[in-house]
């Protein structure tokens, strides 16, 4: 018991988001004794366990190799162009952003970045930048693309096809400001690459994560949030017992335990705060990029829910938010960490690729919908 | 047989030569022992996964050979500082021209050097010359990184 208690207070110390969020919890209940009747319902468990689920499908797929073995083919395709190597990655970024989370597909990337950028000599930031917004701009087609998203998707209920279809027309925009953006920052040059060896791929946990995932998706999606932990509990030890691999052990609990509390306590914060109904969707937008680049899309996420009415505003606008500051999202911190670029470097580009695309997501919304 | 295994061991080889060119640093894993000493292990990535860590000396800020972690007292280096010193250590990185075999795996273990030191294996699956992960230290990594 003391054993496991001391294991618990090094992890919590370990981690400094989730210390701070423990702190803030704190305050909280002391300033308000009945939120802690409210916590249960804050933390809104089925979405906890949605993106619980999630986890572990992405985590099977991603120790199956799949992956990898993608990059490697996209790869193998592009010849000599750095160029070509480079809009490649960042569609296979977009692409495992929207199947994974965004953040388990910088573990895939962001190194692919570094070494293309080494070995074609283009500056490593511009690459970096490239690969980490196109995770994020990925991940906003799908609800299960990222956290928010899945937060989204639980408290408003719209179809998966329903949301793709929704944010489809503003991710082809953010992808087509990106695609201006590598072929305006990287040399029309030639490196000798060469295909990468290929990784080691098992294709029965490949089998089993696709399986698991498109289960978990349709589980979800009828409410059936239970059931989706059972198949993919199942899955898990599936994948112990016969493919030797110990999902269970690698799902990220400490993001999890971060989340639940990020529900909890922002969602008191938009209690106290009040924020009054925000009408008009394009105030929505911009309210959820801009607050994303100082909280963060997810927190962004939570304290706009209770002022908006509709979701594909607040899922635009949070999604956009990605899209900039490191802070903005947890994909964006992954790649500075992975690559050693500096944030200052992250932000020399990232930051005019976020205000190109506020300006085009604008003008988009304006042609939609209309101004108000 | 002979003419077969080393032919086996020559592929591997350039298979780990070919890997090496997409092969980069990850960021530094500091560990501190309860009683407070320090270790430095730098994870070498491969499109996804890593491969395996290199000891790193933090008052030297150069890399030590495999087999020899040193833990010592004092503060952590900025983690930017050792990425930057694991940035040349990597360009100089060469393969070995010589493999051993690891019968658990079924795999070569191709040595990577650096100046005169073997500081980390690439593995590669006999007969499928894939590039073998390092699971426990890839989760590692993706715990440590989030």
């Amino acid at each position: 018991m003391t054993a496991a208690w001391t294991v618990i207070t090094r992890r919590i110390r370990g981690e400094p988001l989730l210390s701070l969020l423990l702190v803030a919890l704190a305050v909280l209940a002391l300033l308000d004794h009945t939120m802690l009747t409210r916590i249960i319902a804050y933390a809104s468990v089925p979405t906890l366990a949605a993106i619980f689920c999630f986890l572990v499908a992405s985590r099977i797929l991603e120790d199956s190799g799949v992956f990898a073995e993608m990059i490697n083919r996209l790869f193998s395709y592009s010849g000599n162009s750095p160029r070509l190597s480079l809009v490649l990655l960042v569609l296979a970024a977009a692409t495992l952003a929207a199947v994974i989370m965004n953040d388990a597909s910088m573990f895939f990337v962001v190194p692919m970045a570094v070494a293309l950028a080494r070995a074609a000599g283009i500056d490593r930031s511009k690459a970096v930048v490239a690969v980490s917004m196109a995770a994020n701009i990925g991940s906003s087609l799908t609800p299960i693309g990222n956290p928010q998203n899945i937060y989204i998707w639980m408290r408003w209920r719209p179809t998966f096809l329903a949301f793709m279809a929704g944010m489809a027309p503003f991710v082809a925009l953010w992808m087509a400001i990106l695609a201006v953006y590598i072929a305006v920052t990287t040399p029309s040059v030639e490196a000798q690459l060469g295909a990468p060896p290929r990784v080691l791929v098992n294709k029965k946990m490949a089998a089993t994560g696709v399986a698991v995932l498109l289960a978990d998706i349709v589980l979800v999606e009828e409410g059936l949030w239970l059931v989706a932990l059972a198949v993919s509990l199942a899955a898990a030890l599936v994948s112990k017992r016969l493919l030797g691999s110990d999902v269970l052990a690698g799902v990220d609990y400490a993001l999890i335990a971060t989340l639940a509390l990020m529900f909890i306590v922002f969602n008191e914060v938009a209690c106290m705060v009040a924020i009054p109904p925000i009408s008009s969707p394009l105030l929505l937008i911009l309210a959820g990029a801009g607050l994303s680049q100082v909280i963060s899309n997810v927190p962004a996420t939570i304290v706009l829910a209770r002022s908006s009415r509709e979701w594909l505003p607040l899922a635009i606008g949070v999604n956009l938010g990605g899209i900039g500051t490191v802070v903005g999202s947890l994909a964006n911190f992954i790649g500075v960490r992975l690559s050693g670029v500096s944030v200052g470097e992250f932000h020399r580009y990232a930051v005019k690729l976020f205000l190109a695309a506020l300006v085009a997501t604008i003008a988009l919304e304006v042609l939609l919908v209309g101004l108000w | 047989m002979s003419s077969d295994i080393v032919s086996r061991s020559q592929r591997a080889i350039e298979a780990a030569r070919a890997a090496l060119r997409f092969i980069v640093a990850g960021p530094p894993l500091v560990h501190r022992t309860p009683e407070g000493l320090l270790r430095i292990d730098v994870p070498l990535l491969y499109n996804g996964f890593a491969v395996d860590r290199v000891h790193f000396n933090p008052k030297a800020m150069s890399p030590l050979p495999k087999g020899l972690p040193i833990h010592i007292y004092g503060e952590a280096p900025e983690p930017g500082a050792i990425t930057k010193a694991m940035e040349s250590v990597v360009a100089e990185l060469r393969v070995i021209d010589a493999a051993e075999y690891r019968e658990p795996e079924e795999s070569w273990a191709v040595p990577l050097a650096w100046r005169a030191l073997i500081v980390a294996h690439v593995k590669i699956r006999d007969f499928t010359w894939e590039v073998v992960p390092d699971y426990p230290l890839t989760e590692e990594l993706r715990r440590r990184v989030t």
